[in-house]
């Protein structure tokens, strides 16, 4: 797999977190068929956390270190939950990419405590602090933005994946089109079946 | 341009329609646009370069630089955040527009000529009469002769049918309902969608020609791209989708009395008090996205067709007189998802073939109405927008299938990991339904802004919806009768995905006929400004597509605006 190596403008903790994040929600899988079995590369290994990144950059409010930071916080609370006893205190500098530490069905519970509320709202970095509606809408932009990125084009832009979107041009074929059987843009398909109703044949009314 | 008679804010839905109709009574249009304008020879880079600064002239129009910009690959087009078709400066580089939500759910609007009809589905149904009558200060007749021309002009025509129509209608039929062989609805039943996209091809079943070269021809090639923007065609005024950038823009310059400006947001009325007329609309103030230059225009008549949540936001940022239903009685049609899947051998026996090959046809070609809860349309999208919508939007419920899918073939809420890759690999078998129902209006529901969240065009919009019980339950007995359907055609599983309440895609209502503005779509505290979009509609429609009702009031409003000011 060709990955980008122009990530380097976000902390590698961040990166790590969304990579975290993708992994969990579209992992690397092995598909069986009658005649034998094949890889289908998942969300990371198709960089969908950059896309994830770039498209929380572009937001009116860039929300990628925030965003960032409430996965920290959920996993906190996880561990919390499980070791109730230890000493471990959280921290926004030492706690950083405690997300990306979890197993994939953890990494889902930590969402899921987002997405339900289930984390103090008070301490949640601005602008998610006291703003449940804004947290929601961003554990819905994952899920929609991991799943839109991935079965469209866009890992097909290679080197250009990260350009300004006026300046990226499709470079290899999207290789999730042929997890779904997509053949692409067309210019038409000849899978006309007549009509049911026309409009001539309602003049009367 | 002299000063003009009337300017229009925002060439959408609504406002391209009424420029054209004021532009063959022989009055000067100003239209202002606060997106890009693709496919014109004054802006040959229209989300790299300021381009030019207004257009005037059919001239101008070229098909092959609309090929370019509406290029059909999902991710560029249809991002929310940096696509084409989004809600934003025409510059990509620059972050969309913001708006503040007190509930979950996005906004899924257009910037640009022709609006959010740029990706819309070209659905035009007309209102269910029992929706309008007793209810809006118009009664349904005298809507109809409006409806007739839209229709013409348009044109719109049943839609054809390809393997997902002929799968729905064949659950339809199974599953007990009838077929409405009608435009005025009463009765539940099915039909074809009446779609704003030019009949197929004459010769799309003709060997001799190759696909590219149908798509230079007149005539849908039923390509399947309608929602990532509609290219095919021999020139502009001839795209097969029938978006009014491509319909009524056209026409609007055919006039020769109609100016539009792009990259233009208005974000200010300007009224003075006059003796006779009270509170009147004088003109706007406006702000070019790409320069940021700032600039007062004046005109007889000011329309606003700036969209239901941007036409209360620009009310309420103008300080007009107060009204109690300023921006309040939004409705969205509560719509929801529910995606059958389907066996090659079951596919086979009904269409004699293994796949539904949800990429082809009509975007959405088929649908059933029923007066009273709304309506249910098939749906087919390219692959990213069918994963996030039908797989990814949902609440997380923690419900598997049921081991023996065979007898428990019924899912809600998200789906992830090796469950999305199995129903994604089985998209060529798939056929999603779009739950849209007729949700009651309330005041509760409304666009609002707060002073102290500001963009560079004042105060953002901020976004309440909640649906009532009586919504709530309508929506659950649509999804029953899209599950049923696909469950008769013969689905083996059917996922309902259980949208947030608060996503927006028919945004309706928030300057209601009857409340914010009189029949006339005249604003009934401030003279002389007239709404022209979504947010005059006396109510849902009963879950009717709104944008064909839309377009016939403006064709209503040009008639009286140019009756009583002309």
């Amino acid at each position: 797999m060709v990955t980008s190596s122009m990530s380097c403008k976000w902390p590698y903790t961040t990166q790590m977190n969304f990579m975290a994040v993708v992994d969990a929600l579209i992992p690397s899988s092995v598909i069986m068929f009658n005649c034998g079995c094949t890889v289908q590369h998942g969300g990371l290994s198709l960089s969908i956390w950059e896309y994830l990144l770039m498209s929380l950059d572009s937001l009116p409010v860039p929300l990628t270190e925030e965003t960032s930071q409430l996965l920290d916080l959920s996993a906190f609370y996880l561990y919390k939950k499980r070791y109730p006893l230890s000493f471990f205190i959280y921290h926004t500098h030492t706690s950083k990419a405690l997300f990306s530490t979890l197993s994939r069905k953890d990494r889902l519970r930590a969402i899921e405590l987002l997405e339900n509320l289930k984390v103090p709202l008070d301490i949640l970095p601005v602008p998610y602090k006291n703003n449940p509606s804004l947290l929601q809408i961003m554990i819905d932009s994952l899920y929609q933005l991991t799943f839109f990125g991935y079965y469209s084009e866009w890992y097909g832009y290679g080197e250009t994946r990260l350009n300004s979107p006026a300046f990226r041009y499709l470079r290899t074929y999207p290789v999730s089109w042929t997890y779904t059987g997509y053949p692409g843009p067309s210019f038409g398909y000849r899978d006309f079946r007549g009509f049911l109703l026309k409009m001539e044949d309602l003049k009367q009314e | 341009m002299q000063k003009p008679d009337v300017i229009v804010v925002g060439a959408g839905g609504g406002g391209a329609v009424i420029a054209k109709e004021l532009g063959e009574l022989g009055l000067h249009v100003l239209m202002l646009e606060a997106g890009p304008w693709y496919g014109n020879k004054q802006w040959p880079r229209p989300n790299i370069d300021k381009g030019g600064f207004c257009s005037r002239s059919v001239d101008d129009l070229d098909v092959s630089l609309f090929k370019e910009s509406y290029n059909k690959l999902e991710n560029n087009m249809n991002d929310q955040i940096a696509g084409r078709l989004r809600w934003g400066p025409a510059n990509r580089e620059n972050p969309p527009w913001n708006r503040t939500f007190q509930q979950r759910g996005f906004v899924w609007q257009n910037s640009g000529v022709g609006g959010s009809t740029q990706h819309y589905l070209a659905n035009s149904p007309r209102a269910i009469p029992s929706a309008i009558e007793g209810q809006w200060p118009l009664s349904y007749r005298e809507l109809i002769p409006y409806y007739e021309k839209v229709e013409a002009e348009l044109p719109v025509e049943f839609a054809p049918t390809t393997s997902k129509e002929e799968l729905f209608y064949y659950g339809a039929k199974k599953a007990g309902w009838n077929l409405l062989a009608t435009l005025n609805v009463e009765t539940p039943g099915f039909r074809a969608q009446p779609n704003a996209i030019l009949p197929p091809n004459e010769n799309l079943l003709h060997p001799a020609y190759t696909e590219e070269q149908l798509s230079w021809m007149e005539g849908c090639t039923l390509a399947g791209h309608c929602i990532n923007g509609c290219p095919h065609g021999p020139s502009v005024s001839k795209i097969a989708k029938r978006s009014t950038n491509v319909s009524y823009v056209p026409l609007a310059l055919n006039t020769g009395n109609v100016e539009i400006r792009p990259n233009t947001f208005s974000y200010q009325v300007i009224t003075e008090k006059h003796p006779k007329e009270g509170i009147r609309a004088t003109g706007v103030k406006v702000r070019n996205t790409w320069t940021g230059e700032r600039e007062e225009l004046f005109a007889d008549c000011i329309i606003v067709a700036a969209g239901a949540i941007e036409t209360p936001r620009l009310w309420l940022n103008s300080s007009l007189p107060f009204n109690p239903w300023t921006g309040r009685g939004l409705v969205n049609h509560d719509m929801d998802m529910v995606t059958g899947v389907f066996n090659e051998k079951e596919l086979l026996s009904i269409l004699g073939s293994p796949a539904v090959n949800p990429f082809a046809g009509h975007t959405s070609g088929a649908r059933l109405d029923y007066p009273g809860l709304g309506s249910i349309q098939i749906i087919g999208t390219s692959p990213g927008l069918m994963a996030s919508f039908s797989y990814a939007l949902g609440h997380s419920e923690n419900k598997k299938f049921h081991h023996d899918s065979n007898n428990n073939p019924f899912k809600t809420g998200r789906v992830i990991g090796k469950e999305l890759i199995e129903l994604m690999a089985d998209y060529q078998k798939s056929l999603s339904i779009l739950i849209v129902t007729d949700d009651e209006v309330d005041r509760k529901n409304n666009v609002s802004v707060v002073p102290a969240n500001l963009d560079e065009h004042g105060a953002i919009p901020s976004i309440r919806y909640a649906p009532t019980r009586n919504t709530r339950r309508t929506k659950r007995e649509l999804v029953k009768i899209a599950a049923d359907i696909l469950l008769q055609a013969g689905a083996r599983k059917v996922i309902h995905s259980h949208w947030p309440d608060g996503l927006m895609i028919h945004i309706m209502s928030t300057m209601r006929m009857g409340y914010v503005v009189d029949e006339n779509c005249e604003a009934l505290e401030v003279s002389r400004m007239f709404i022209a979009d979504n947010s005059v509609l006396t109510n849902g429609l009963g879950g009717a597509n709104p944008t064909l009702t839309t377009q016939a009031l403006a064709t209503r409003t040009a008639e009286k605006i140019y009756e009583k000011y002309f």
